[in-house]
């Protein structure tokens, strides 16, 4: 096979309509119909979020602590998000590490998630808040605990702080070199201009800048896992489980961070999907990805259904009549939503994408990917809310009108950090996209076609 | 204090090629030291490929020694804390092994990231304030390769370099190299 100039000059591909795509939505006004529908989704995402601020803040904190069916379930919808938005730039930090072929279109959207923790002022003294409500329900002993310097509460949010600052970084990083190219494509003496160069800080892509950013890269993606994992049992066991009434388990915490890495695949799946609309092709996205974001489902899919039952066996076992109560409490009273959850965290993931035909359509991959995020909210649910089931009523445990704003506000605060986001930040990496279309081609062998990808060698040989 | 004959000559190519063939001959020829020469490009190549700056970076050995800095804070802070609130916790002993090695691994992770980071914007050389040599036709694809010229004399003998090697533009640039 004829391997020579299968590495490209970046001028092949750097001038591409089709490449250049995301620079021209970030720097080119939009037209006026797209803009129409970008205020609209703005003012739509925003007025849910100024609600749901206005319910925790202005009614439930003072009328409703005592109500499950209200705190309980806000505490939990907001757990279920920050599982989302971490979990997706934990996976796009895991897709760098396996140098994954296909991840060049979703590393950037993926990053952006991380945005989600600019909004944790406003968001860590509500879980605090509402874990201290929850907590005074005699749930656990709380007082008296071995942390000292500002309780658990300061070291709660330096966990979860660092995990979203480690995805900071990494975006900010990895987008200075979009940076400069908005700054150089910008119109002379304009506010794009001005702007996008004090964001470049003077990158030129020199070759000791992009060996410099290779290496941090490496070093954050690596950083953004680890903390990913930490963050992650911080919430699992110090906001979901310690929220519960009674109820100990020492797997809780993994099968937490894997319901967020499934939460966020799927999520992956819809952004990928918008994007792809948004870019109208272009080549960004094709089968490639859908098939491959679909065969990590169902993998997340086998292990969550392996923890979960760890989690069930142990209990079933042991056959203790207090714990044994609580954990079949829930399915007791919930019976329809155990079975939804074990149907779309485990059974759809995996049974579904074993069809080669639905996991490279966006429209079956879609259709999973909503039904997996509906299981995951709902798992997040049980687990929490139904223990308390021997002191309440059932109705009282049912998520309330108010409860559902307050997951739609929170659910508009995401789809609200990615259109302010996208107005700043290319939603694809030029410099990635142009990366690997440089390095990829497709060669001769035998009696076939192949295609063929230039890799960089691991760091520890150069 | 720059010398008025201090100049730099930056060539810019169309093809990887030419400018690394372009590379090799200001690296043999010239005599240059690694920062005495750049490439330039909007995309990265695979390590090795077109190099003028093989310098070592500190990047990993600084984010370890912050690490290490942060296991020590955290254990002197969550200890430390401890042992001026006496507290005794459910018949645990006063310094606890651990809650101590949980906050000594979170502030691990939140020193070796920033250090990381911090290092790599400071290893970049941003923010740079002073205009550097540079062309913005490199973000539409063309790879530049900037010689940093002394005198007039072998920025005369770089450019002949660069013209022969096949650079689409050659120019002098007075805004300084690093």
């Amino acid at each position: 096979m004829d391997f020579s100039n299968v590495l490209k000059s970046p001028r092949h591909v750097a001038t591409d309509e089709n490449a250049t795509e995301p620079l021209r939505l970030v720097l080119e006004r939009p037209p006026r119909q797209r803009l129409t529908k970008l205020v609209f989704w703005t003012i739509f995402c925003a007025a849910f979020v100024v609600l749901a601020g206005i319910v925790i803040w202005a009614w439930g904190a003072v009328t409703q602590k005592h109500n499950p069916g209200f705190w309980h379930v806000s505490l939990v919808s907001l757990l279920f998000w920050l599982g989302v938005t971490q979990g997706m730039v934990a996976f796009s930090a895991l897709l760098r590490m396996s140098h994954a072929a296909w991840r060049y279109p979703l590393n950037r959207p993926l990053d952006i998630a991380s945005l989600y923790g600019v909004w944790g002022p406003a968001l860590i003294p509500f879980l605090i808040y509402a874990r201290h409500e929850i907590y005074g329900l005699g749930s656990s002993d709380y007082r008296n605990n071995v942390w000292r310097v500002a309780g658990p509460d300061f070291w709660d949010a330096v966990c979860i702080g660092t995990a979203y600052l480690a995805g900071w970084m990494l975006l900010y990083l990895t987008a200075l070199p979009d940076f400069s190219v908005l700054r150089d494509r910008a119109e002379e003496g304009s506010w794009n201009r001005r702007f996008f160069g004090r964001l470049a800080t003077l990158w030129r892509g020199s070759d000791h800048q992009w060996r410099v950013l290779r290496r941090a890269e490496g070093i954050l993606v690596v950083g953004t896992v680890i903390s990913f994992v930490v963050s992650q049992t911080v919430l699992g066991w110090d906001f979901q489980l310690a929220a519960a009434r009674d109820w100990d388990s020492s797997i809780f915490a993994p099968l937490y961070t894997i319901s967020s890495l499934l939460s966020a695949v799927a999520m992956t799946v819809l952004v990928t999907i918008v994007n792809n609309r948004i870019l109208r092709g272009r080549g960004f996205i094709d089968e490639f990805q859908y098939d491959s974001l679909g065969r990590v489902m169902i993998a997340l899919g086998l292990v969550w259904f392996y923890f979960r039952w760890c989690d069930y066996l142990t209990t079933w076992y042991g056959r203790i009549p207090h714990e044994w109560y609580i954990q079949n409490n829930r399915i007791a009273a919930f019976p329809i939503l155990a079975a939804m959850t074990l149907l779309f965290c485990s059974a759809l993931p995996i049974f579904g994408n074993m069809f080669h035909k639905i996991r490279t359509r966006p429209l079956g991959l879609g259709i999973i990917s909503v039904l997996a995020l509906i299981g995951v909210a709902i798992e997040r649910y049980l687990d929490t809310v139904p223990t308390f089931a021997p002191d309440y009523p059932v109705h009282e445990l049912v998520p309330s009108i108010p409860a559902i704003l307050v997951f739609l506000g929170l659910a508009g605060m995401f789809v609200l950090t990615y259109l302010i986001a996208a107005r700043y930040i290319p939603i694809m990496s030029w410099w990635g996209t142009c990366k690997a279309r440089t390095r990829t081609d497709v060669r001769k062998l035998g009696n076939t076609t192949v295609p063929v990808m230039v890799e960089d060698v691991p760091v520890w040989e150069t | 204090m720059r010398n008025r004959d201090e100049t730099t000559v930056l060539g810019l190519f169309a093809d990887i090629d030419p400018a690394a063939s372009a590379l090799n001959r200001l690296q043999s020829e010239g005599h240059r030291l690694e920062n005495d020469l750049m490439v330039l490009s909007s995309v990265p190549f695979p390590e090795g490929a077109l190099e003028a700056d093989t310098s070592k970076i500190r990047l990993p050995r600084l984010t370890v020694t912050f690490a290490v800095v942060g296991i020590i804070t955290g254990i002197l802070l969550a200890g430390g804390s401890a042992e001026l609130y006496l507290l005794r916790t459910g018949g645990k002993p006063i310094l606890s092994g651990p809650p101590t090695g949980i906050i000594a691994y979170e502030i691990m992770m939140l020193f070796a990231l920033s250090a990381a980071f911090f290092t790599a914007i400071y290893e970049m050389r941003l923010p740079s304030w002073r205009a550097r040599v540079y062309d913005p036709r490199i973000s539409e694809g063309l790879i530049g390769i900037a010689a940093y010229c002394p005198d007039d004399e072998i920025a005369t003998q770089a450019e002949d370099i660069l013209k022969s090697a096949g650079a689409v533009d050659i120019r002098r640039d007075a805004r300084d190299l690093i």
